[in-house]
């Protein structure tokens, strides 16, 4: 069953978040409250799917709304609020990939994720114990999967396969061109596909 | 030579940038429909898992929003957070070095000072002379008049 992503009703704050006459704090920061409320849980499965882990996923998405109120005036709508929220969780993983690089001795991950258990949050519940074991075992295939690709094309997978993204909101989100986000996301589908037969 | 879809093409008809024909082989024919499902039911359930297990996990309420807005953020860069721990390495080992090489330069200073001092000391020594040094044993062998001891040597 595939769920809408705008389906339920999108936080209506934006031309108050937008305005930058808004000067009373208060006021802002509950209006931001509900982009926090509404968007949280988009930003933490990109970052977590990104990062692999759990506590540097809650800081980074914590990191990116921090970013974000810092920089509400940066925001023109230009793009919607979620691709401008995805951009700079974008940057936020960017950022720590490339630190991580230089932690090259940190091999063990300390919260990491375990996709193993991912298929257990699925809703329905009637499913059978071997059905459940056939939805683990998907998710732990794309997980590793996704796992081989390269950060880029790792991010526009999941912004297109997971977040549903079309390809120009990919491209604002990434700070790539569409042609490139076309290259990357045609090569990791490839990759990806490659390694799902593997293991089957 | 295969009328089934390439892997490219199948990559291409996942995308949705496939030609109308494609597309249609990939519904018609069964081989090239389960090589599509291969790839859309695993990404699917995954998509769907991942936005269950988002939904579930905490979110922070307005006070707590309110909170970490308000926070100041240490920089998040590990580079950037050893930075401080550098500089007072640097200091601390810096300080030291160069009030060492200031010493250095003083005492140097000070001797070159005094091979000055010593050499104009010796220059007005050399200066003073009524002979010139290498007269100097021979003048000695020359007897003083006596008018000279008497007078003092000035006339």
């Amino acid at each position: 069953m595939k769920r809408p992503l705008y389906g339920c009703m999108e936080p209506t704050i934006t031309s108050g978040f937008i305005a930058t006459g808004v000067e009373n704090p208060v006021t802002e920061i509950q209006d931001f409250d509900r982009v926090v409320q509404f968007y949280w849980p988009r930003i933490l499965r990109f970052v977590a799917a990104s990062v692999r882990d759990r506590d540097v996923a809650e800081t980074l998405t914590q990191d990116c709304f921090w970013n974000a109120y810092r920089n509400r005036k940066a925001f023109r709508g230009d793009s919607s609020l979620h691709t401008w929220l995805m951009r700079i969780a974008v940057n936020s993983v960017r950022k720590f990939a490339r630190n991580r690089r230089l932690q090259f001795w940190r091999q063990a991950e300390r919260s990491a994720l375990d996709a193993a258990t991912l298929g257990d949050w699925l809703p329905d519940r009637r499913m059978t114990q071997e059905a459940r074991a056939v939805v683990n075992e998907q998710v732990q295939e794309v997980w590793d999967a996704t796992a081989g690709l390269s950060d880029r094309q790792r991010t526009v997978f999941l912004l297109r396969f997971m977040e549903e993204m079309t390809i120009r909101e990919i491209a604002e989100a990434s700070g790539l061109t569409e042609n490139a986000v076309n290259v990357h996301l045609f090569r990791a589908v490839r990759a990806v596909r490659s390694r799902l037969g593997k293991s089957q | 030579m295969s009328n089934h879809l390439s892997q490219d093409q199948i990559a291409m008809c996942i995308l949705g940038r496939s030609t109308p024909e494609e597309e249609r082989h990939g519904r018609e024919c069964p081989e090239c429909r389960v090589e599509l499902a291969r790839f859309q039911q695993p990404v699917s359930t995954f998509r769907e898992a991942m936005q269950d297990w988002s939904d579930r996990e905490y979110v922070p309420r307005s006070p707590e929003v309110a909170v970490f807005l308000g926070k100041s953020r240490r920089p998040s860069n590990p580079v950037w957070r050893w930075a401080p721990a550098a500089m007072a390495v640097l200091i601390l080992t810096g300080i030291p070095i160069y009030q060492q090489q200031m010493n250095l330069q003083r005492i140097e200073a000070e001797e070159a000072a005094r091979q000055d001092a010593l050499l104009m000391a010796a220059v007005s020594v050399h200066l003073s002379r009524t002979t010139p040094a290498p007269m100097e044993p021979i003048m000695a062998l020359i007897p003083v008049p006596e008018s000279d001891i008497q007078s003092g040597g000035t006339q």
